[in-house]
């Protein structure tokens, strides 16, 4: 067998066995999870974006978005209202430009009843909300699927998040309270007891899809299944009851999406800007930037010198800049960086973000031109630690 | 992927989860030629997770990510296969499990048991991880002319194997 033989055997694609993919879902999932609630607990940029949509909720009016009143007519889930800090009049935009709908599909197994809630959906993000009737689990005991399925016309469909929302709600303060007002229990070592089953005595599982190749999901056929549930506890999962939900739907949704051509220089990165697509919830942008090979130097922990090689990426895209000059950084949450596919001369980058914006109030992207010193640093980064490409 | 560490050395959880997500064929195979099931193998990348999340503000430069993140997980590795032999050591252990299902994974699981224990490792820091002898010397405390060694030697062994097999296969077929 000859070198580059024993290479590509080695090299040859297997499947990670569900067990190992499970648990790392459910370690990766904890810690969002316990990264949203620390983050919220001391974050001061959800607020800000509420002060800057009550600027730009005008705007929307004068140009006729067909919004005369802000009475909200769709019943928001907890979770979606938690997780997108939403004001009236940004539920209300989303609305009726149908970029969240309502949903009522439901499946009972076992006694337990599922239903697919509400969902929000632009060109390449898909957040839903799912009601779980019949099942409960105690304060501070956190319920968990053992495996969830997401396909579309057959082909897997990433997860990029998916958890049992917690009924905390962190207000502008950092004080952190569950969603019907009152003070959140704490452990004996100080961790926030999460209360998974409400008032109303249901749970919401919430879920966060995009493409492994960043296409739409609008108009395709999307089919969920939830298998077996049961709890999880230091990411290890305890099976109770085992059945199956499926669900299939088409993700119909309205693109609101503002799309600018351009040609931009992202400062002195050698990166040029082509492509920008901003939607209320994503940001989407194309680069011209060849790929490029990087040689570097390191020291290995016995002080050697080793040399390696990387590739050159495009500064990381942090946030927006409003007309009004508010600078929104720290926003940007999971997506995909990088060459799509044979391409090598296209960068792109895919990205979701944790509030609702109004594109056309957006003027500029932010790019890292170095990286933030501290947490609020990169909440509310410095001019001169950006690359501000205006178009 | 450079700026997916530097997302997440600053504290955002997304982009650690797509960017250890990406690693998780890597970590899988090196995980899987140090343990033996694939119990272990689970337990030994979540722990890996935690780690990582838990010091990625320590890490300097976003370029050893990899080699970083791999040394944490061949430790975690080797503190349940310490944990395991000081419990009860079994030469059963040293098999691996016949119960999977893909046969890409057979096939590759049955590559490795080919393969000298003392070579895997190795073999799949520098074909697999793309880690060179040096950075492969310090990640594992020997000397890079014992890895050239092992690296060698492991080629040599899979060659010889796979010409075995491939002879076999050859002479099976003119029977047919």
């Amino acid at each position: 067998m000859k070198k580059d033989r024993i290479a590509e055997r080695l090299q040859e694609t297997i499947v990670v066995p569900d067990i190992v993919q499970q648990r790392a879902d459910l370690v990766l999932a904890q810690i969002r999870k316990e990264s949203i609630a620390e983050r919220e607990g001391g974050k001061q940029m959800r607020y800000a974006g509420r002060r800057m949509w009550a600027a730009v909720a005008a705007a929307v009016l004068v140009l006729g978005l067909g919004t005369v009143a802000c009475a909200v007519y769709l019943h928001w889930s907890r979770g979606m209202e938690e997780w997108f800090d939403a004001t009236p009049e940004q539920k209300e935009y989303l609305e009726e430009t149908r970029i969240t709908v309502p949903m009522n599909d439901s499946v009972t197994q076992e006694g337990v009843t599922v239903t697919a809630q509400q969902r929000i959906v632009d060109a390449r993000f898909v957040y839903l909300s799912f009601r779980i009737d019949g099942y409960r689990v105690e304060d501070g005991i956190e319920p968990c699927f053992e495996y969830v399925d997401t396909t579309v016309n057959g082909e897997p469909v990433n997860i990029m998040g998916g958890h049992f929302f917690d009924n905390l709600h962190r207000d502008a303060d950092g004080n952190i309270t569950y969603t019907d007002g009152t003070t959140a229990k704490e452990t004996a070592d100080g961790s926030i007891i999460g209360k998974y089953v409400g008032e109303d005595g249901s749970m919401e599982y919430l879920m966060t899809l995009m493409t492994a190749d960043g296409r739409s999901l609008i108009g395709q056929p999307l089919h969920i299944e939830f298998r077996n549930l049961g709890i999880v506890s230091k990411a290890a999962y305890t099976p109770d009851i085992e059945a199956a939900w499926t669900f299939d739907f088409t993700l119909e949704a309205s693109e609101q999406v503002r799309s600018i051509e351009l040609s931009q220089p992202v400062g002195d990165s050698g990166a040029t800007i082509t492509k920008v697509e901003i939607s209320p919830i994503s940001l989407y942008a194309e680069f011209d930037f060849p790929m490029q090979t990087v040689p570097i130097e390191g020291i290995d922990q016995n002080g050697n010198t080793i040399q390696s090689t990387t590739f050159a990426e495009v500064p990381g895209l942090v946030g927006v800049r409003l007309k009004d000059g508010t600078r929104l950084t720290g926003i940007m949450q999971g997506g995909s960086d990088g060459y799509d596919g044979d391409d090598q001369d296209t960068y792109i980058v895919s990205r979701g973000i944790d509030r609702i914006i109004d594109p056309a109030e957006v003027d500029a992207l932010l790019f890292m031109k170095e990286g933030a010193e501290t947490n609020e640093e990169y909440y509310n980064m410095p001019e001169e630690k950006l690359y501000i490409v205006t178009f | 992927m450079k700026n997916l560490v530097k997302y997440a050395r600053n504290g955002d959880a997304d982009a650690f989860a797509e960017l250890m997500q990406s690693q998780m064929q890597n970590m899988y195979k090196t995980a899987a030629a140090i343990l033996h099931n694939d119990e272990d193998i689970a337990d030994a990348v979540g722990d890996t997770l935690l780690a990582c999340w838990e010091k990625i503000g320590q890490l300097k430069k976003a370029e050893f990510f990899r080699t970083w993140m791999t040394k944490i997980l061949i430790n975690k590795c080797n503190d349940i296969l310490r944990r395991k032999r000081e419990l009860y050591y079994d030469e059963e252990m040293q098999e691996f499990p016949e119960d999977v299902q893909e046969y890409s994974k057979i096939e590759w699981m049955e590559m490795m048991k080919c393969l000298d224990e003392k070579y895997r490792l190795v073999m799949v820091l520098y074909y697999v991880d793309g880690l060179s002898a040096v950075e492969i010397s310090g990640m594992l405390d020997m000397p890079a002319s014992t890895v050239r060694t092992r690296l060698a030697r492991g080629r040599d062994q899979m060659a010889s194997i796979y010409q075995i097999g491939e002879k076999r296969r050859a002479v099976n077929g003119g029977r047919v």
